[in-house]
């Protein structure tokens, strides 16, 4: 299997749960190839980014690269070989 | 000088009913709904997030012009006796309790709800609440004491 090698940008908010992981290679090629892996490596993370339904929580942000994964094809959105996934929250509050 | 007075209260009474306001809807109204409108054991983050995102415009501009008409009203108004000047004091008070608690989700707890399980969720939320309920007392105890003051 392909296997790509990825920079990460998250928010210290998330990024403590990948050990503040900044790259890595995963097995495949998608968003949701990368989810499950860092999945099996970290655990407990899936939850995290994901709803009910396996989509992206509506207010995250997912980039790959400067575009985000809801105006490519979602957690299906192909990673290319180097580039960078990073996470933007909303802002939020009252 | 009247005029502006007029003016400045007006804008100190509708941001704050604007940032008060929210809070109340947040905690007493929207809270229980969503909450109902989920399994047992699920955190409603669609409602709860969505809400916290279209609320965030709001109250910054309500604690924009709480703050900005509240100093303007001092200026105009300045305290002159004791009474009032303890008046002042406790309205200042609550106001940068309130300023700081709505600071501390902004930047604390709703950065790590977004990214919480279901479990976190409901932890992290009902320390939110706690302090959106001492919001709400205190915005309700800084408007008599802004009552007092006029």
């Amino acid at each position: 299997m392909k296997t790509t090698f990825v920079q990460i940008n998250f928010p210290s908010q998330f990024a403590r749960y990948i050990n503040n992981t900044t790259d890595l290679e995963f097995e495949g090629e998608s968003i949701a190839d990368f989810i499950n892996n860092i999945e099996g490596r970290f655990g407990n993370v899936r939850e995290r980014l994901l709803d009910g339904d396996g989509q992206l929580r509506p207010y995250l942000n997912l980039f790959v690269g400067k575009k985000n994964i809801r105006s490519l094809q979602g957690i299906d959105t192909v990673v290319p070989q180097g580039e960078r996934i990073s996470l933007l929250l909303s802002r939020a509050g009252g | 000088m009247q005029p502006l007075k007029t003016i400045l209260l007006n804008i100190h009474i509708f941001a704050s009913i604007t940032w008060v306001g929210s809070v109340f809807m947040g905690t007493f109204v929207d809270w229980p709904a969503a909450k109902a409108s989920v399994k047992p054991g699920e955190f409603p983050f669609k409602f709860i997030i969505g809400q916290g995102h279209r609320v965030f415009v709001f109250v910054y501009i309500g604690i924009f012009f709480v703050w900005t008409s509240g100093i303007g009203l001092t200026l105009i108004h300045a305290p002159f006796t004791g009474k009032e000047l303890v008046l002042l004091g406790i309205k200042i008070a609550a106001l940068t309790i309130m300023t700081g608690f709505t600071l501390y989700g902004t930047f604390g707890t709703w950065r790590k709800l977004q990214v919480a399980t279901h479990a976190e969720a409901f932890n992290h939320y009902k320390y939110y609440m706690y302090r959106a309920m001492g919001t709400f007392t205190l915005g309700s105890l800084a408007a008599v004491m802004g009552g007092w003051l006029l």
